[in-house]
């Protein structure tokens, strides 16, 4: 079960950037599915080189982040629609990934990587492995949460939620729409690498489908801490990728599925995450064990005020 | 402070649905200029705000303001010097953000948006006296997403948001006709207000000729793309409601004799 944990916390990564555009920016980017790859091949190629793991895992990284500006730019500088721009990149990042690894599969066997120290101490799918890589998705949430508070942060908010009032106060809309897929695929990527170096290898096939374990772990995440508060909005990400992995290892452990079907059962969860959290009665029941959503039952949007009026 | 010259917009441009929202107006606002727009539906008084704000590019002509041509200017850019109220309470607003955190977008209009706290205490702090301002009690409440508020509430918040940072040019676009009477005479009466305390040079659309005659020192009347009649100040403090009319009667006589003899 530890190894599940391990993984909810390195794919936590992963949805932590898909939270940014598909929660954040209203935008659903499928670069994902490439850029988790590019990060892991952009990892596995270095360290055969012998670069440092940490160096090594930052360019993953920054490999992410190019990948990211790439679907930015075909939407906001071509005006391509933002889904079909980041299918496009997940699309040509495919041979792209292959140019940087030199071939579909890259083994890590026998090299220095960041788990190398963890995996001779025998660490590795033990507490201490959790721990660590808990405190790196915690990181990453508290980093999402300070950006998101700032200046920038609160006109990439408003691009999001409201794309016509943010243009009008002044919000450059092309350029927070690309730093934020940047920042959102620099996280996929860095996930990317990590994963790579936890199974101890890359494989181009690697990413295909995780845009749908992103965004189960989103929406299953969203629905258990709600998104009133930022601070829980992005914590539940975390529990989501967490909850999902659960889901998936006992799913496994108990024969009731094999690997090969895995990704229908990431279909399958999304599914049932976006049709129960927009149930009605799903929603008054979460609403129900909150105390601080039921005092902000929302107003009529145009009351007419009886009598005084609200003076 | 704001020339318009030449104005022409044409939307669907060759086709069946062509429409000429703005055929060729000229209009000259001074610093402290308050003009209310009246005119019927696709008048263009609408898109008179938008190719001013810049959502709209113009086909011809020229628009400068405070000295500076901005035909081409994107309106993220414009924003700096011009803010706008819409029609719709939801269009001004980010309504999965907080009261404060509308704000704190609002007040870093035209500046540079850098990493430092959006709601800071000392901004906070500041933002409970602007909303204590406007008697709604938004001040105990600048943590609740605005979506929760109502109509009025928003629109009157859309209004904070859009003057408090001393823009030089407001734009209104007929931003009471969504609220029922009372709420539309709260948000008016700010309007008001601020534009008085700030001297701000402003734009109002309207469909309400009451109001039309009511606020600022001058009148344009649209027909059909053209700017047809202008009331100065010592004109309208004198017009009626039923001159309003008499006035539209004859615009849409002569643009019709117009079309006729072209």
């Amino acid at each position: 079960m530890l190894v599940a944990l391990d993984q909810g916390m390195i794919f936590a990564l992963l949805a932590l950037g898909v939270f940014l555009t598909y929660r954040i920016l209203n935008m659903p980017d499928l670069t994902v599915d490439g850029s988790f790859t590019t990060g892991g091949g952009m990892a596995a190629i270095l360290l055969t080189h012998g670069v440092h793991p940490v160096a090594a895992t930052l360019a993953a990284a920054g490999a992410g982040a190019l990948a990211g500006f790439v679907t930015a730019t075909l939407h906001t500088r071509l005006r391509i629609e933002p889904l079909l721009a980041s299918i496009l990149t997940m699309i040509a990042l495919w041979s792209i990934n292959l140019r940087i690894m030199g071939k579909a599969n890259l083994s890590m066997a026998g090299l220095d990587t960041l788990f190398s120290g963890l995996k001779e101490h025998k660490l590795l799918k033990t507490w201490v492995s959790v721990l660590i890589l808990a405190t790196l998705a915690i990181l990453a949430k508290l980093l999402i949460d300070w950006f998101l508070a700032t200046d920038f942060g609160l006109a990439v908010q408003s691009t999001g939620d409201n794309p016509a009032m943010a243009a009008s106060l002044g919000i450059n809309t092309n350029t927070t729409k690309t730093v934020t897929l940047m920042i959102s695929n620099a996280l996929v990527g860095l996930a990317g690498g990590i994963q790579a170096q936890y199974q101890g290898f890359a494989d181009i096939s690697m990413g295909v489908g995780l845009i749908l374990v992103g965004l189960a772990s989103v929406i299953v995440g969203n629905a258990i801490l709600g998104t009133r508060y930022m601070f829980l909005a992005s914590l539940g990400v975390i529990v989501g990728s967490v909850v999902y992995r659960l889901v998936i290892y006992f799913a496994l452990r108990w024969k009731v599925l094999d690997t090969g079907d895995m990704k229908l059962i990431s279909a399958v969860l999304v599914v049932i995450a976006l049709v129960v959290s927009q149930s009605p009665r799903v929603r008054t029941f979460f609403q129900r064990l909150s105390p601080y959503r039921a005092k902000e039952a929302p107003e009529p949007l145009l009351h007419i005020p009886k009598g005084g009026g609200e003076h | 402070m704001l020339i318009l010259q030449g104005a022409v917009k044409t939307f669907f441009h060759g086709t069946a649905n062509e429409r000429r929202a703005l055929r060729n107006v000229d209009l000259h606002l001074a610093e402290g200029d308050f003009a209310t727009v009246i005119g019927s539906n696709g008048a263009g008084k609408s898109t008179l705000l938008n190719v001013i704000a810049g959502t709209h590019p113009l086909d011809a002509g020229t628009l400068t303001i405070d000295g500076r041509i901005v035909g081409t200017m994107p309106e993220h850019q414009r924003a700096r010097t011009i803010a706008r109220v819409f029609q719709d309470p939801q269009a001004g607003t980010a309504p999965h953000l907080s009261i404060e955190q509308n704000l704190a977008v609002a007040e870093t209009r035209g500046k540079g948006r850098g990493l430092r706290r959006g709601v800071s205490k000392k901004r906070r702090q500041h933002y409970r006296d602007l909303l204590a301002t406007l008697g709604l009690g938004l001040e105990d409440r600048m943590r609740h997403r605005v979506g929760l508020l109502s109509g009025g509430q928003r629109q009157a918040l859309s209004l904070l948001m859009a003057s408090f940072t001393h823009p030089a040019i407001l734009l209104l676009d007929e931003h009471t006709a969504a609220l029922d009477p009372q709420r539309a005479e709260l948000v008016l009466t700010l309007t008001e207000r601020v534009v008085s305390e700030s001297g701000l040079t402003a734009l109002m659309v309207t469909h309400n000729m009451e109001q039309a005659l009511r606020m600022g020192n001058r009148l344009l009347m649209m027909h059909e793309g053209e700017i047809v009649h202008q009331l100065d100040a010592e004109q309208k403090r004198m017009a009626t409601v039923s001159d309003l009319l008499t006035l539209f009667g004859s615009a849409k006589g002569t643009v019709a004799d117009r079309t006729l003899l072209s």
